[in-house]
């Protein structure tokens, strides 16, 4: 069963701000209605009375005069307030989106590395799709589907002929719409497929240009992309035409409407049944229902952008818990049998490896670059599936045990380190919130890092990332392992962890990383060789 | 370099059509708005109406939206078609710019500026250009009718007119503000939703998800409560416009009514303005504002268009050489390097400076020094993509900017640091260099490369399909592929960039061995960091700050001070 996202879920716990945004939209809609309606009325009615000198003097032109400057300031008043409470009501449902989202992706198996940047762009892009369907889908439907029903009520009770006809062209006017979802859905679907396609098949000999300007190849390879291009441009236009045609279609049929009202109304006129002056007012209501109508003619893309963002979003899933054994304690002894790893889709595995770590053991993996030893590690952590072998954690596979156990108990520094646009000391708590500030600098210390943090005018509170102080990619990367450091880790995986240092600094951090794992297992990936590195267990990687 | 204001001039003739035909949709509103009145008004008369009045009315009815759709088609062709004209140019720019692209942003920021950001220039050639005319002509068009019938009421509208250009003007600063700001308040909560996402592998593991979700949600409380304050404001500007509309053509209606009962203070029981010029005034007055109201919305159009113009501009002025029609010598000559500079990106210096050197034909030479030194700046400088600042190449008795640079891409054998390649099988990657290439060749190249140890062990061999970008072969062995695939074309240039530096030490020495053999003959050019296995070289440079600072053999170079001093740490 696939958790999907439901919108109308997040958007219950702010009801009340979409149910006054609709009202208030409501009300803009009917003022502007009212406002044609009755000054249309209002001019008729005074000519009528003009015209017969003798009643001028008594007609009540305060009531009519008052509805029409009351009608003017409710438009205006309704559409404030109706733009802010829809823009509040839209932002509340942005942020339980992206809680919602931050918490399914966490909670899913998504590895994000340096090539997802376009991916996590994407999605992000996605979630904020998703308003079209409360603003330009729900929204529009309500207000045409309430102010037509109102609207044809009062023509029904004045003369219900007429707003049997009327009631004809109204569902005329329905039938534009899901002609336009008809004909246009699955193109607008094809055309949001398309766009990223467009791009991938730029970006892809973009990135290859040299090269190709030098083969002689990039010609060829810009003519396959203006071929997508040309396609998805054919596609654009049709779309276009389509909108134009909704909207003409729609125009039309009012007008149609309009004069066909008219042309039944006129006899009616002539025998005296109805006024010149409420004609002249239902003339007036329907042109003015023009407004309504006209945001309807584009339905169909907002539908199809909102519904393919949401399938996209869906597809990332949470993760289903795979182990179920939590117990782990004492001193650990970590077993390879036959293990070689390979990252996703990659061609070739590693060489089998068999090995044997107890707590208090080091490991040094070596291996010239590309060979796997960041795969390695990230497989002995868990979070890959070795590609052959058995990882045995204390007689179990590594496999049975809970996501969270391993989590506990293996801490891995990873080559792409992750450091937040947050102060020093806001990084380091995201893995001890309670931790005090001696304890930051003392693990700070450990990480060769206490000369660079008694240069920082703001010490721990120095901001870091984008925005902050420059950080050089050694530097970071000690400061993830002084975060690391800060957890009980039982297993302990570094990878590259020297990068930056000079030999003297680089051998005081091993001595540190040594003693603080005395009774951990600690292995570590490194292509530097350190004159200390050489009393510890070996492993040379190799590819198969 | 040109504005966006000119790039709309090569669809003048096309947008000048949509704007007559969107003031001749409101000649006919206007038409049909009196034919509408003198219905009505023989209604209240109680006289026959002539049917020929009802059809014409149909027909106008009718014939507006077409108009109106007719102009929004033009408009549209009109932004397509130059949109697709810009694209083309702009990616023209790029690929003749090669490696100098990526002084602007990384391939996958120029990818979405050449998408996203040239279709954001669509809507204001189809919308806003045109809506700059007709919010002139449309209103000027619907005063002088009504100052036919009522010259009150005409400047009660046209009191409120000049107040409308004010507010556009405030409107537009209003809306450019906010959504500045706007743009900078979103961009750090989508920076920090994206760095979390980017995270969640780090996030999981040190298990901290609640307080991960506490901060967004903070960072997005914080965010909202800004944009309303923000909105609150931008949003008053455009209800005044709206209330001075409403009210207008309440004051109107107000003014036409007791006029028509009589009872105007000033003229009491006259009648000014008869029925049929009262309702016509009427039904047009909200059109007067529409236009106003439609550009005021379209604004966002505008602003966004400008901003992706600003990002377009960069690549308009990248200093790409073009090179002449000269044709490109095809045995090796000499290459000499005459007071040669390059200069880097803006706001950084030189990255070469006054470079004096020459290269006989099939001599083998080394450049050395530290990272940055510009020995990558010299290979490139070869290829002819960037403009010198100072100085020339020439090639043989020709300069390199004259040369047809195509052909003389051809001679040139380049490797560069990051080898590149196409998602596809390593025989189609491999072919780029020579579509005819047969397998016999190929199995040649790879022998020479020493690629054909592994890439015949893989189990589906050439047919192995790259991921993107040549993931699932280690380092060393793309490098090792892509001199393969070089060694497909003829050329007697060779420039390597580094090309065994991911390969193991003792691969090294082999690929070096190997590499003697096959350039002999060539003129070669070899930007390396160790000189160790290469004393088969003719000469090496010793570059320093984008400067030669030493030429000489081998062990000449091995014993400079400077060399020793930039890879002592190496050695140690």
């Amino acid at each position: 069963m696939k958790d999907q996202l439901k919108l109308s879920a997040l958007m219950r716990p702010h009801w009340r701000w979409w149910l006054l945004s609709l009202a208030l939209g409501a009300l803009t809609l009917a003022s502007i209605m009212g406002l044609f309606t009755v000054s249309g009325w209002f001019i008729t009615a005074s000519a009528l009375a003009g015209l017969q000198l003798a009643s001028a003097g008594s007609f009540n032109y305060f009531g009519p005069a008052a509805l029409i400057r009351f009608f003017a300031i409710s438009r205006t008043a309704g559409r404030y307030f109706e733009r802010l409470s829809s823009h509040n009501a839209i932002l509340l449902l942005l942020q339980q989106l992206r809680l919602w989202f931050m918490r399914r992706f966490l909670a899913s198996s998504v590895q994000p590395d340096t090539k997802s940047a376009d991916l996590l762009q994407k999605l992000i892009t996605d979630i904020d799709r998703l308003d079209q369907w409360p603003l330009r889908v729900i929204a529009p439907v309500f207000w045409a589907c309430l102010i037509s029903a109102g609207w044809l009520t009062l023509l029904w009770f004045w003369q219900n002929d007429l707003a049997q006809l009327a009631f004809c062209y109204l569902l005329g006017l329905l039938l534009v719409p899901v002609f336009a979802v008809l004909l246009g859905y699955s193109r607008a679907c094809t055309l949001v497929e398309m766009a990223s396609q467009r791009r991938q098949e730029l970006l892809e000999p973009l990135s290859a240009l040299t090269m190709l300007q030098l083969h002689q190849g990039w010609t060829a390879a810009e003519q396959q992309w203006q071929q997508t291009e040309q396609q998805y441009q054919k596609l654009v236009w049709r779309q276009s035409v389509l909108d134009l045609c909704c909207q003409f279609l729609l125009l039309s049929i009012l007008a149609l409407m309009a004069f066909h009202l008219l042309w039944t109304a006129l006899p009616l006129l002539q025998q005296q049944q109805i006024s010149i002056a409420a004609l002249v007012a239902m003339l007036m209501s329907t042109l003015a229902l023009t407004e309504l109508w006209l945001p309807l003619a584009t339905l169909y893309r907002h539908l199809a952008d909102s519904l393919m963002a949401k399938q996209r979003l869906d597809q990332i899933q949470p993760q289903v818990p795979k182990g179920s054994l939590h117990h782990l304690s004492g001193p650990l002894t970590l077993e390879l049998q036959q293990v070689s790893v390979a990252y996703p889709d990659a061609i070739q595995q590693t060489s089998a490896v068999n090995y044997q770590l107890k707590s208090g053991e080091m490991l040094w993996l070596q291996g010239p670059s590309g060979v796997g030893k960041s795969t390695f590690l990230c497989t002995l952590a868990g979070w890959l599936q070795p590609a052959s072998g058995r990882i045995l954690l204390n007689g179990q596979e590594l496999q049975l045990y809970q996501d969270s156990t391993l989590r506990h108990h293996i801490g891995l520094l990873s080559q792409q380190v992750s450091l937040f646009n947050m102060s020093l000391a806001a990084n380091l708590r995201l893995a001890k919130p309670q931790a005090s500030d001696e304890e930051l600098r003392q693990v700070l210390a450990d990480a060769q890092l206490e000369q660079w943090l008694t240069h920082l005018p703001l010490g721990l509170d120095t901001e870091l990332g984008e925005y902050g102080v420059a950080v050089s990619g050694g530097q970071a990367r000690r400061i993830a392992l002084a975060r690391l450091l800060l957890q009980p880790h039982q297993i302990l995986l570094l990878d590259e962890p020297f990068v930056g240092l000079d030999p003297a600094t680089a051998d005081q951090l091993f001595q540190i990383l040594s003693r603080r794992c005395s009774q951990q297992i600690l292995i570590i990936a490194s292509h530097q060789s350190l004159p200390a590195l050489k009393n510890c267990q070996q492993l040379q990687l190799k590819l198969l | 370099m040109l504005s966006l204001r000119q790039i709309v001039q090569s669809e003048k003739s096309r947008l000048h059509l949509a704007i007559a035909l969107g003031a001749t949709a409101a000649l006919l509103m206007i038409w049909q708005c009196w034919l509408l009145a003198t219905l009505c008004d023989l209604a209240l008369h109680q006289q026959p109406i002539p049917s020929s009045l009802l059809l014409h009315i149909l027909v106008l009815w009718l014939l507006r939206p077409l108009l109106l759709a007719a102009k929004d088609l033009l408009g549209l062709s009109a932004s397509q078609n130059i949109c697709t004209s810009v694209r083309h140019q702009l990616l023209q720019l790029i690929s003749q710019a090669g490696p100098l692209r990526q002084r602007i942003a990384s391939d996958g920021d120029l990818s979405t500026r050449l998408l996203e950001q040239v279709d954001a220039l669509a809507p204001y050639i189809s919308r806003y250009y045109p809506q700059l005319y007709l919010v002139v002509l449309c209103p000027l068009f619907i005063s002088v009718a009504v100052a036919t019938q009522s010259l009150l009421a005409a400047l009660l509208l046209l009191a409120t007119a000049p107040l409308i250009p004010l507010f556009m003007i405030l409107l537009g600063k209003r809306a450019a503000q906010a959504s500045q700001q706007q743009v900078q308040a979103l961009g750090l909560l989508g920076g920090r939703f994206l760095e979390f996402l980017r995270g969640a592998a780090l996030i999981r593991q040190l298990q901290a998800e609640p307080l991960v979700l506490n901060r967004l949600n903070n960072a997005s409380e914080d965010y909202r409560n800004r944009t309303m304050s923000v909105l609150s404001k931008a949003f008053l500007s455009g209800a005044v416009l709206e209330l001075f509309a409403s009210l207008a053509i309440a004051l109107v209606a107000l003014y036409l009514g007791l006029g028509l009962l009589g009872e105007l203070p000033w003229a009491k029981a006259e009648i000014l303005v008869s029925y049929q010029p009262a309702l016509f005034i009427l039904l047009m007055a909200p059109e007067f504002y529409a236009p106003l109201r439609q550009l005021g919305s379209d604004y966002h159009a505008k602003a966004q268009a400008e901003a992706a113009f600003a990002s377009l501009a960069p690549i308009w002025t990248l200093p790409f050489c073009r090179g002449g029609d000269s044709p490109a010598p095809t045995e090796a000559v000499c290459i000499e390097f005459q007071q040669f500079s390059l200069q880097g990106s803006e706001h950084r210096a030189a990255l070469l400076t006054d470079i004096q050197a020459k290269v006989l034909p099939a001599q083998r030479i080394a450049l050395t020094g530290p990272s940055g030194a510009g020995k990558t700046s010299v290979l490139e400088s070869l290829l002819g993509f960037q403009q010198p600042a100072q100085g020339q190449i020439k090639i043989g008795d020709q300069k390199l900017t004259d040369l047809n640079l195509a052909q003389w891409r051809q001679q040139l054998l380049y490797l560069s640091q990051q080898s590149q390649w196409l998602s596809g099988s390593l025989r189609s990657n491999l072919l780029v260099a020579k579509p005819s290439a047969t397998d016999a060749e190929l199995k040649l190249v790879l022998q020479q490369a020493l690629c054909a140890d592994f890439v015949f062990a893989l189990p589906a061999g050439l047919d192995t399909v790259l991921a993107e970008s040549g993931i699932g072969l280690s380092g060393g062995q793309l490098q090792r592929l892509a001199l393969a695939r070089a060694l497909l074309k003829q050329s007697w240039c060779w420039l390597l960039d580094e090309p065994a530096s991911m390969l193991p030490k003792e691969q090294q020495q082999h690929y070096f061995q190997q590499l003697e053999q096959l350039s002999r003959g060539k003129t070669l050019l070899l930007a390396t960091h160790q000189l160790q296995q290469l004393d088969w070289l003719d000469q090496v440079w010793l570059i320093v700050q984008g400067q030669i600072v030493a030429k000489g053999t081998v062990t000449e170079i091995q014993a400079h001070p400077l060399y020793q001093a930039s890879y002592a740490q190496e050695s140690q």
